[in-house]
């Protein structure tokens, strides 16, 4: 009997504090990557194409604390969330989503998994990303990120 | 591969260099504590022509290279860490930048103390680094602000106003030399943030006052105008909160911003989007 409720026990603490697929490239939410061969990948990234989120980071963060209340989970880590993504010729985040963790003092850290679960459904709303074209008409893939900064368990704060 | 780069970059410099030398263990050493030696070195390595992409793999092979060659060169940790700090690596971005501000503090305190203000968000540590700079290197600017600039954002963010009221002042003081008569050389910036400092403390005349000043600077200022439409918002009044909203609305589609050169990077303390311009002329 004790052994089973070990087991459970054990089986919970994975779910709660896992990992997430580990690859030798990072650590990341899901590993497949589809995208449209017609959508070029120069390895643009965000601040080359004018393509923060365009909303700022306090409206951002008040849709972020709107969502979490909704889940009603507590958390009481403190650090950084971050999200790294490609986004795709429709304004759409491609998967194969790496997420890079730290605390306060930005070592390596693993937050709660349920948190991370969380944001990663939250930043699978953002709906508004900009689409981009070469000055020759040619749609573009580039990278973007997401930061949570997190304190006590709650976010605080969103970059960029 | 990446080491043999590295040690490629290392033989292509060293060997023509004459304040190197092969050891009996074919490595090579460089009197790293030779200011003459590290300035060549930063030369060779930081300020040549491939030194143009920080994404690119040649930016880090050369940063290694050195680091490799003199690890006591703060400014090739700097260097290294441009590409993480602005895709999200912070753990990264921060080893090294915490590495660069341990050997030269008076370089490259302010500086760490910006990351954390603009990139992360980290206002407690940033004013702890801006408190260090302006004790190592006083009144000096980083980035074009002065040190009090970046703590009174800190301030602000944190809701600290009376603080925040008090670095802007200073910083304006410093900005003018000393002669408040003379405030042409005042950064917009430092009005913009006065003035929602004031709009938070609820305080309509001054904010209207430094945000009209901001303006006087930068027609176009984008985040000004909007804040100023908050501000005859507070007010009631219909008419200039539309006015502002507008042109804060134009100046976007023109493509003006909040005249800052790391804006492509990261949102500013406050700065808003066209979203949130729209997002009040419906309203």
């Amino acid at each position: 009997m004790k052994l089973i409720v070990l087991h459970i026990f054990i089986l919970f603490s994975c779910k709660a504090f896992g990992q997430n697929i580990i690859l030798p490239d990072g650590e990341f939410m899901d590993t497949t990557s589809n995208h449209d061969k017609a959508c070029k990948d120069y390895n643009w990234y965000y601040y080359q194409v004018g393509g923060k989120y365009p909303q700022s980071s306090t409206t951002l963060l008040k849709e972020a604390q709107q969502f979490l209340l909704k889940k009603n989970e507590s958390y009481s880590d403190s650090g950084y969330i971050t999200f790294r993504f490609k986004i795709n010729c429709e304004g759409k985040m491609v998967q194969k989503v790496q997420v890079l963790q730290t605390d306060e003092k930005y070592s390596s850290y693993h937050f709660d998994k349920n948190l991370v679960n969380e944001l990663y459904t939250f930043i699978k709303t953002l709906d508004r990303w900009k689409t981009v074209k070469t000055k020759e008409g040619e749609p573009l893939l580039y990278k973007a990120f997401i930061t949570f900064k997190i304190k006590n368990g709650k976010v605080v704060n969103i970059i960029p | 591969m990446g080491k043999l780069l590295i040690l490629f970059l290392n033989f292509l410099f060293t060997s023509a260099f004459c304040f190197c030398q092969v050891t009996r263990t074919q490595s090579f050493t460089c009197d790293c504590n030779n200011k003459k030696v590290k300035d060549s070195l930063i030369k060779k390595y930081l300020e040549n022509n491939d030194m143009y992409d920080y994404n690119s793999l040649k930016w880090q092979l050369y940063c290694d290279s050195l680091i490799t060659l003199c690890p006591n060169i703060a400014v090739a940790y700097q260097l290294k860490a441009i590409p993480y700090i602005k895709y999200g690596d912070y753990a990264a971005a921060f080893s090294l930048e915490n590495k660069a501000v341990e050997l030269e503090p008076k370089s490259w305190t302010a500086y760490r103390g910006f990351l954390k203000c603009i990139f992360t968000k980290d206002y407690e540590a940033a004013i702890i680094d801006f408190k260090n700079a302006q004790l190592l290197t006083p009144n000096n600017y980083e980035m074009d602000h002065t040190y009090l600039f970046y703590m009174g954002l800190c301030n602000l963010e944190l809701c600290n106003y009376s603080l925040a009221e008090e670095n802007f002042r200073q910083s304006i003081l410093i900005e003018t030399g000393g002669n408040l008569n003379n405030q042409s050389h005042v950064h917009c910036n430092t009005f913009l943030y006065t003035g929602i400092l004031y709009y938070e403390m609820n305080n309509n005349d001054k904010a209207i006052e430094a945000l009209l000043k901001c303006l006087s600077i930068y027609k176009d200022h984008p985040d000004a105008n909007y804040y100023l439409a908050m501000l005859y918002k507070k007010e009631n009044n219909d008419s200039l909160k539309n006015k502002y909203l507008l042109i804060a609305k134009q100046s976007k589609l023109k493509g003006y911003n909040i005249g800052e050169d790391n804006f492509y990077y990261a949102y500013y303390p406050h700065q808003i989007t066209l979203y949130e311009i729209e997002k009040e002329l419906k309203k």
